[in-house]
């Protein structure tokens, strides 16, 4: 299979030489194909958000390297902004990066930087707002005005409209209510239905990724420890607490069940999935009988 | 990067000069200023350069350090240089160019003139590397306190000093991820001319003066909740206090002064 996205050996510390140092990744490798759902988990300080910015060339390797398509991408330090337009990354709150007067010249700030034309400009940034499903009676308010899961999603759109193969997404759901979450989430899931893009969400949450992440890596003070499929990596609940993270209660009373004997999936991260699977099994128990 | 302006930043080392109390600091801080302007001929001035060097080296600063906030200033630094070579017009000759004449004393001005500026750098910025912030402004107020007789409101003063310096590192950290978000859509601060960068900057501004605002009056309702009303019946946790150490700098500021005076006199021969 076709590696989209691969990392060497990458290496990086902040503050070099100076007494402030702090390093931040040490010695990842990875690589991604295109199409995949990736989740980055680990704790705070652990490195995610720096790893990220590797990934589309706003931090330089200070050892190691980046490969898009099997192409370094500080081959040609001068095109690097082409890599970004193709490795789209939306920050920890996006929406503090709002300027324009209205939503919709906001999303087209980056199409408008592509140097598109005009008309298509104006198609991707359409395009993009009815994809974070913020529809025409938004497009001509002020960002200012809207509420922070809705200044999200503009800043989310201000990403997908310039229409890029991998989109990177950095705590999308850190500060927000329940269903914001739930939203942002959805969305993202359907984005990636509809356009079949190669997908990076890192989050500190379990919860958030487990959900619909092909596979997930889990940092753990600036190391990649795992990088496995979401069930691999959960039944590993022993490694995984010792580094302060948790999976979902849901799964972890599933697993219980499991290891009684129960004839139930391991697979399930929501309460949802748990009920309907409760219920399968209680019919498949009666059918039995 | 952003970052890399460490004009003002705290170098957390322990040595002599870090020991030194912040508001004797201040004080040797402003002769030793006064006593660089004193210097009128070469010979002094190499001899304060090699005090301020002496300086630096019991400060545990590295001297890479130090150089980045010479960087910061070279171009002043440089366009001063040249304004006196081409516009000092004592001296002997050594080119002539239409109206412009390079003299040699112009050159030997500009010179000193650089050496001078550079040193006043130099020593200024020794005093934040080796002071944190808050003992700054503590010893301000403390210094100020005067002022108050004629109802001048020191705390307020030293207050928005503190708070103004606590905030640039976020400032500045602020600046970093803006711009990182806006470069992320395409945004290009490295190309074009002077209309394109300035409009360039624009995207940056706007957020950054948003979140200034906001952790404006978050800080300002955080002070609140702490019962903060100004400076009336404020005490300190930290009390500043003299030491044997700040005697030992004074005599060596007064040694240098004594032998500023010396050689000025003696090396009048090397005057500008
Ligand atoms: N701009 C920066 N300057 C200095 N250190 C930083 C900076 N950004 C992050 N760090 C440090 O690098 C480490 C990794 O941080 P980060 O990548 O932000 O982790 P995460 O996104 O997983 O919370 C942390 O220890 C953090 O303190
Ligand atoms: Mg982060």
């Amino acid at each position: 299979m076709l590696s989209i996205l691969r990392v060497e050996n990458l290496c990086f510390t902040y503050g070099e030489g100076t007494p402030f140092a702090q390093k931040a990744l040490d010695n990842i490798n990875f690589s991604i194909e295109a199409g995949e759902m990736i989740g980055v988990i680990g704790h705070t300080g652990s490195g995610k958000s720096t790893l990220l910015q590797h990934l589309n060339g706003l931090l330089r390797p200070q050892s190691g390297k980046v490969l898009f398509n099997e192409m370094d991408i500080w081959e040609k330090p001068k095109e690097i902004r082409n890599i970004r337009f193709k490795i789209g990354i939306c920050f920890q709150y996006p929406e503090h990066q709002l300027f324009e007067d209205t939503v919709f010249k906001d999303v087209a700030f980056g199409p408008t930087n592509m140097g598109l034309n005009e008309t298509e400009v104006k198609k991707r940034t359409r395009i993009a707002l009815n994809s974070v499903g913020l529809g025409m009676d938004f497009w001509a308010k002020s960002p200012f005005d809207l509420s922070g899961g809705e200044k999200r999603r503009v800043a989310i759109a201000g990403v997908i409209a310039m229409d890029p193969d991998i989109l990177i997404l950095d705590e999308p759901t850190a500060g927000l209510d329940p269903r914001g979450r739930d939203e942002i989430l959805a969305l993202l899931k359907s984005y990636r239905k509809d356009h079949n893009k190669t997908i990076i969400i890192a989050s500190h949450s379990m919860e958030d990724v487990a959900n619909f992440a092909d596979r997930v890596m889990v940092f753990n003070k600036s190391k990649l420890v795992m990088f496995d499929s979401v069930l691999n990596v959960f039944s590993k609940a022993e490694q995984l607490s010792e580094i302060g993270l948790d999976i979902p209660q849901v799964t972890q009373l599933f697993i219980r069940l499991k290891e009684k004997g129960y004839n139930i999936s391991k697979n399930i991260f929501t309460v949802e999935d748990a009920i309907k699977a409760l219920i399968s099994l209680k019919e498949g128990g009666m059918n039995d009988a | 990067m952003l970052k890399d302006i460490t004009l003002g930043q705290y170098y957390p080392v322990k040595s002599v000069i870090h020991r030194i109390d912040p508001r004797v600091k201040i004080l040797l801080l402003i002769i030793y200023l006064v006593t660089i302007f004193m210097a009128d001929n070469f010979i002094s001035l190499g001899f304060i350069m090699l005090t301020i060097l002496f300086t630096v080296f019991l400060s545990k600063v590295p001297f890479k350090v130090i150089l980045k906030s010479i960087k910061a200033i070279i171009f002043i630094v440089i366009f001063t240089s040249l304004i006196n070579i081409f516009f000092n017009s004592s001296g002997n000759v050594l080119i002539e160019f239409g109206i412009i004449k390079i003299t040699d004393s112009g050159i030997a001005t500009a010179i000193f003139v650089a050496i001078r500026v550079f040193m006043f750098v130099v020593i200024s910025s020794l005093l934040t590397y080796t002071t944190t912030p808050t003992n700054l402004t503590d010893a301000i107020e403390k210094l100020l306190s005067p002022l108050k007789v004629i109802r001048v409101d020191v705390h307020s003063v030293a207050m928005m000093m503190t708070i103004a310096l606590r905030f640039i590192p976020t400032l500045i950290e602020e600046v970093d991820k803006i711009t990182n978000a806006q470069k992320a859509r395409g945004a290009d601060m490295e190309s074009g001319g002077i209309g394109k960068r300035i409009k360039s900057v624009i995207p940056i501004l706007i957020p950054l003066f948003i979140s200034s605002f906001r952790s404006a009056s978050d800080l300002a309702f955080a002070m609140e909740c702490r019962c903060y009303t100004g400076g009336h019946g404020r005490t300190r946790m930290r009390q500043l206090r003299m030491t044997r150490t700040d005697i030992y700098a004074a005599i060596f500021m007064f040694v240098v002064i004594a032998c500023m005076i010396v050689l000025n006199h003696f090396a009048s021969f090397a005057k500008i």
